[in-house]
């Protein structure tokens, strides 16, 4: 008994310990398993600690302050004391690529928001960008931003003009050359000015207005599949000499989906056109204009939503200049591998997401594109076709993640997004 | 030879067509990869792992406790700056969760960690983050040692809500601060009850929750001191325009906050790097784990940050942090009411789990989640069916992932000691005008409380240490103790090991006549040995309890003395 009122005693009476103590442990227990669990611990710490440092410097830095987010944990971390200005590493590694390190700034004080990024990965692959952002919340919601971009890259493809570059004659392929694809080295110099008003709750109309200044020349390392080595430089208008354009749109939009996150039901709806004019003598001059068209309709239970959509662009040029064969349009759009050019393009989609579980959706989608001298020329024939699936990860109110693979002719593409959504429309400044 | 010189090498098909057997090439006789081992090398390898391996796979070996007096409270109040205040960034919140700690985890084969804000009995001391004396007084009325409701007139503030973003801010006439909520239309009664039981519940489990009073006030009750047509705004939408000659008195939830500083949401997964007294990670602490069992109990279908936060009481540069279990207006269900199955006739419900609905494109008809009842719009979808083990929340919230079995254990001997007349008043200061609904939440709080605790009790070997007399230690099984489950299904075995593990004595399986029983220690385990650990399971029904209960000793003249408990 006299153990058990020493006991009592000791419990009544309060013993203060420091948190790092309190437990008393002097050894913690070693599990049976123990063994095999460290054996899994050491081989399993680097791919773990490599995907946990990745996520932090590459997935959360670029992508959500791509978007003027501000990062609390990183915040904490990088940033200047009044938690106005932060600095933060950035890494990206594409294999194939080599590696690309670089740092990126952001300032974010009350309606303005400010990044500055830069990046290194050899003397063919750098980035300097910053951008400016200003937001009213006054009676018509606007925003203005600018911004200016510097970059290198290299071992870009030129396919050809047309859907079938092979067969169509403006594609001039040098004699005894076995490859159809040219490789190409770009330095741009771009700025940008922009202005988005909503008129009305789901009306927004953005003008923009863009200087780009390109320089494309063959790609250093790429010997016999140098652009100039592919092509007969006659039929390439552009390469191997700078070009300056200026680039205005007007865009209209339309998007009657309550947000951007979730599987929800809605239309959306955008117009443009604008005009390119080449500066100085030999500069091209043409006019672009488009219309995409996406309904997002239930199906079955309201989080599912089936969408197909429609994106058709074209540019025509204007006078004699020819227009350069980088400014001839793509399919951004298109989620499989396509790298034809011509003066229209077409991507028509079906995507349908549903809901797995709260802030995760899956997608599965089905793109087909083609190009085309006209749009009276557009045809199935020659139209290319990709399929995939994936899974977003998203707030109540917009995207924030999204994982999807893509499959087209054989080849396969992996898409991963971290931070907000863009705008869902495309985007003709930015190319 | 170089593999660089050997051109065919440099296709990754021709590896991949497993050209190259057992590190020797069949087209280039002889050759050898630079990093290929020849097989009796990898053969060795295998063999020392495997060896060590098995070398230590059998051995358990107990932990080590000092020999120390048990800390009962811990000195986490000692003067610190004022923190940074750290907001929920809900949008990084869900990358992080679903992502790189989902990621993370799944590449980490460690348990996890052992709660680090326990003492040496496995119990958690009073801290700032759990206070259990003082609980009952926040059910008493008038309220002691509380501020109570606020005090009229009221201020109103232009202040945002810290604790949710809807609401009101308002000073009472004594200058505290109070955040005020109502029901939605459609459940009147719902939310605020949800949020005044709850917050009681929570604090008188030990946790710190905030004052949460139901009010009823009128337009009258309030005032401001300029003509801000915000602020009138504000309060139109807590108050509707009264009728002619009629006072529209509405009723709402007055939730006392902050008691001082408002620093922010707790992190879930990491201690604060500017505060010094806080140094184990939160997603191991025990206070923070229990939130799994609270949530299951009390219907808590949204733990998420925003649900704790942090407040600095004190002067500035003299005061420190608590830490504080807040937002309960989605408990008991509330956040969880079904309103129909059908909406413009789509199905609502998600058809099943992840996996299911991934399979089957969501297109799987799947059994409807049932409209919740309109019988008691005060009660929110709050039955008595309750799954401890699979409750969880979408995020993931990080200490109720790494949730351990003690800790379950701890949360629920907290729910079990509350007394039911607690319950019953928690319920009764909800001020619910119908009966019936107050009587139907009672039990429904019982019950669920008996299935979690239930649940809890059984992922452990529930034996509590009652007293020592010289080697004779006397025990009791809470299970049987709490009336869950009879004597007579319960078997107990064990063994009484050292220090290093090694076993010293058996015990053999007997049956406890009663919730008490007493195990003797041989005397000459006692004599020989400096510590020794008596390692208990249960068996319910012919059931082995998945966790032991371990006892540690230092023989101490012709008694014991208790070093620690590890359940």
């Amino acid at each position: 008994m006299r153990a058990s009122a020493e006991q009592e005693h000791e419990a009544r009476v309060p013993v203060v310990g420091t948190p790092k103590s309190a437990t008393g442990r002097e050894r913690e227990t070693f599990e049976s398993d123990e063994s095999g669990r460290t054996v899994a611990d050491v081989a399993l710490y680097l791919p773990r600690n490599v995907l946990d440092l990745l996520f932090i410097t590459t997935g959360a830095a670029s992508g959500l302050i791509e978007d003027e987010q501000v990062v609390p944990r990183l915040k904490d971390t990088f940033y200047s004391e009044n938690h106005e200005i932060g600095v933060f590493p950035t890494a990206f590694v594409e294999t194939g690529f080599t590696p690309n390190i670089g740092a990126r700034m952001i300032a974010s004080i009350d309606n303005f928001a400010s990044t500055l990024r830069a990046g290194y990965g050899g003397p063919d692959s750098t980035v300097v960008e910053s951008r400016i952002r200003m937001t009213s919340g006054c009676r018509i919601p606007l925003s203005l931003s600018i911004e200016w971009l510097q970059d290198r890259r290299t071992d870009l493809v030129f396919m050809g003009l047309g859907p079938s570059p092979e067969q169509d004659p403006r594609n001039q392929f040098r004699p005894l050359q076995l490859s159809r694809n040219g490789l190409y080295r770009e330095r741009r110099q771009r700025m940008i000015a922009g202005v988005g008003v909503r008129l009305a709750p789901d009306w927004v109309l953005v003008l923009s207005n863009g200087l780009k200044s390109r320089h494309v020349d063959d790609a250093p390392d790429a010997g016999s599949d140098q652009l100039s080595r592919v092509f007969e430089p006659s039929s390439i208008p552009g390469a191997n000499r700078i070009t300056r354009t200026v680039y205005t749109e007007a865009a209209l939009r339309f998007d009657s989906r309550e947000n951007r996150g979730a599987p929800t039901t809605g239309a959306m709806m955008e117009a443009y056109g604008g005009v390119y004019n080449g500066i100085r003598s030999q500069g091209a001059s043409a006019v672009a204009s488009g219309v995409r068209w996406a309904a997002f309709l239930p199906l079955y239970r309201v989080t599912n939503v089936i969408s197909p959509r429609i994106t058709i662009d074209s540019i025509t040029p204007l006078g004699d200049a020819p227009l350069p064969f980088f400014d001839y349009l793509s399919a951004a759009d298109f989620r499989g591998f396509d790298g034809r050019r011509d003066r229209v393009v077409m991507v028509a989609s079906v995507d349908y997401r549903w809901t797995l579980i709260q802030y995760i959706a899956a997608r599965v989608f089905g793109d087909a594109t083609n190009v085309a001298p006209e749009v009276s020329s557009l045809a199935l024939e020659h139209a290319r076709y990709a399929w995939g699936l994936g899974f977003d990860l998203h707030s109540a109110s917009t995207q924030i993640g999204r994982v999807a693979a893509s499959f087209s002719q054989g080849d396969m593409r992996l898409f991963l997004s971290l931070g907000v959504a863009p705008s869902g429309f495309g985007d003709r400044q930015h190319r | 030879m170089k593999w660089q010189d050997v051109p065919f090498r440099k296709d990754p098909r021709l590896r991949s067509k497993s050209l190259v057997v057992d590190g020797h090439d069949p087209l280039c006789p002889g050759s050898r990869l630079p990093g290929d081992v020849m097989p009796s090398r990898w053969l060795a390898i295998a063999v020392i792992v495997l060896g060590c391996l098995s070398a230590t796979s059998c051995v358990h070996r107990p932990a080590r406790f000092a020999d120390r007096p048990i800390v009962t409270d811990i000195a986490d109040d000692a003067p610190i700056d004022l923190p940074r205040r750290i907001e929920l960034n809900w949008d990084w919140y869900l990358s992080d969760a679903f992502l790189r700690r989902s990621l993370f985890d799944a590449l980490n084969p460690n348990r996890p960690d052992d709660a680090g804000d326990i003492n040496a009995v496995d119990e958690v001391p009073r801290s700032s983050w759990y206070q259990p004396e003082g609980a009952e007084l926040a059910l008493l009325d008038p309220p002691i040692l509380q501020d109570g409701p606020p005090m009229l007139p009221l201020t109103v503030l232009h202040d945002s809500p810290r604790i949710r973003s809807d609401g009101l801010c308002v000073l009472d006439a004594r200058n505290y601060r109070y955040e005020l909520r109502r029901d939605d239309s459609e459940r009147p009664e719902m939310r605020t009850s949800a949020a005044a039981i709850a917050s009681r519940l929570i604090r008188a489990v030990g946790l710190l929750s905030p004052e949460v009073h139901i009010v009823f006030l009128s337009e009258q009750d309030f005032r401001w001191p300029t003509e801000d047509r915000t602020l009138h705004s504000s309060l139109r939408a807590l108050i509707p325009p009264a009728p002619a000659n009629a006072d529209s008195i509405v009723r709402m939830s007055a939730t006392r906050w902050p008691v001082g500083i408002d620093v922010g949401v707790t992190d879930p997964f990491d201690a604060r790097d500017d505060d010094p007294n806080d140094v184990v990670p939160h997603r191991n602490r025990r206070t923070m784990r229990a939130l799994k069992v609270l949530g299951a109990w009390l219907g808590i279908s949204s733990i998420n940050p925003s649900k704790t936060r942090d407040v600095y009481v004190g002067s500035p540069g003299y005061g420190h942090l608590r830490h504080y279990v807040v937002g309960m207006e989605d408990a008991l269900g509330a956040a969880s009411v079904v309103k129909s199955d059908k909406k413009q006739g789509l199905r609502t419900d998600l058809g099943g789990g992840p996996g299911f609905n991934f399979l089957t494109l969501g297109l799987w008809p799947g059994s409807l989640r049932p409209v919740t009842q309109t019988r008691w719009l005060a009660i929110g979808d709050f039955d008595e069916n309750v799954d401890p083990a699979d409750f969880t929340t979408s995020p993931p919230y990080a200490p109720m992932t790494h949730v351990r079995a003690a800790d379950g254990y701890w949360a629920a001997k907290r729910i079990a000691s509350i007394p039911t007349k607690t319950i019953v008043q928690a319920v009764r200061h909800a001020r619910i005008h119908d009966p019936s609904a107050e009587k139907k939440l009672i039990d429904v709080l019982l019950q669920r409380r008996h299935a979690v605790v239930k649940f809890w009790y059984s992922q452990v070997t529930p034996a509590e240490m009652v007293h020592i007399e010289a080697r004779k230690v006397t025990l009791r099984d809470e299970a049987i103790s709490r009336g869950l489950i009879p004597p007579t299904s319960v078997q107990y075995h064990g063994e009484i090991v050292d220090d290093s593990g090694v076993v010293q004595s058996r015990i053999p399986r007997f049956e406890p006549a009663t919730e008490s029983f007493e195990i003797q220690i041989p005397r000459k385990v006692a004599e020989t040995n400096d510590r020794i650990v008596l390692r208990l399971q249960v068996e319910v029904d012919g059931k082995r309890a998945p966790r032991v209960c371990e006892m540690h000793f230092r023989p101490v003249a012709h008694s014991l003395r208790l070093l620690g408990i590890q359940h």
